[in-house]
């Protein structure tokens, strides 16, 4: 997969609560990512099985919305996205980002 | 003094804040899902966000919906398009392929009502012949 800015800003949000649910809008505000951007990096991650995604619950909306979809990481995009994390750590093109990664 | 709480003035401005924060969301962004080809989950997710997000966000966000819908919604539409335009001895093939198959192979739902299966055969196949 092609490393982008954008999806590393999205791996970067994503494992920042690896087993957590995210969801689109909350997502892209950790990211700090466009969702005209956020929402093609996450159709890549899925069709590459690197995340799963599914609706919540009636519980959870109380029925006053409209259950959202929600993007959880699946163990090979944990092991994938990490290991991109880490190559983007000590690439060049990537210190730009405030990542909270040690200069 | 008067003007700033008399009720006449201050009914324009709450009928904009009505239009932009409580209706105009919500029906630009049922539109621009429909960008998106059906069945696309996007199109179920997208208007499911824009409710759990805060009234104040909710104009900015359906603005930048503009974007992704365009892009993931009309585009692949066009690209699909386009390239059945590129290659219509495909097409031809296609439909060629299935109008046969459809005739020769495929199973189909008996007409007589009793919900049998049978397969349709081209009148110079016997069947019963076959072994």
């Amino acid at each position: 997969m092609r490393k982008t800015h954008a999806l590393i800003q999205v791996a970067h949000a994503l494992l920042s609560d690896p087993s957590a649910q995210h969801w689109g809008y909350e997502l892209s505000k950790t990211a700090g990512v466009r969702s005209g951007v956020m929402y093609p990096v996450l159709t890549r991650l899925l069709n590459e099985g690197w995340v799963t995604d599914g609706w919540e619950g009636e519980a959870a909306t109380g029925a006053k919305r409209p259950p959202r979809r929600y993007y959880e990481l699946t163990d090979v995009g944990r092991s994938e996205l990490g290991g991109l994390l880490r190559a983007a750590e000590s690439d060049a093109r990537f210190r730009g980002l405030n990542l909270g990664w040690a200069t | 003094m008067s003007e700033f709480i008399d009720p006449l003035a201050a009914l324009p401005a709450f009928l904009l804040a009505l239009l932009v924060f409580g209706f105009a969301p919500g029906f630009v962004l049922r539109l621009l899902v429909l960008l998106y080809p059906k069945g696309d989950l996007r199109r179920r997710e997208l208007v499911a966000e824009l409710y759990a997000m805060r009234r104040v966000e909710r104009p900015m966000w359906v603005a930048e919906q503009i974007e992704t819908s365009l892009f993931e919604g009309l585009f692949p539409r066009f690209g699909r398009l386009l390239r059945a335009a590129r290659h219509p001895i495909r097409i031809s093939r296609a439909i060629v392929r299935w109008v046969v198959g459809a005739y020769i192979n495929d199973y189909t739902k008996s007409v007589n009502g009793r919900g049998e299966l049978h397969r349709l055969v081209p009148f110079w196949v016997n069947e019963t012949s076959d072994e």
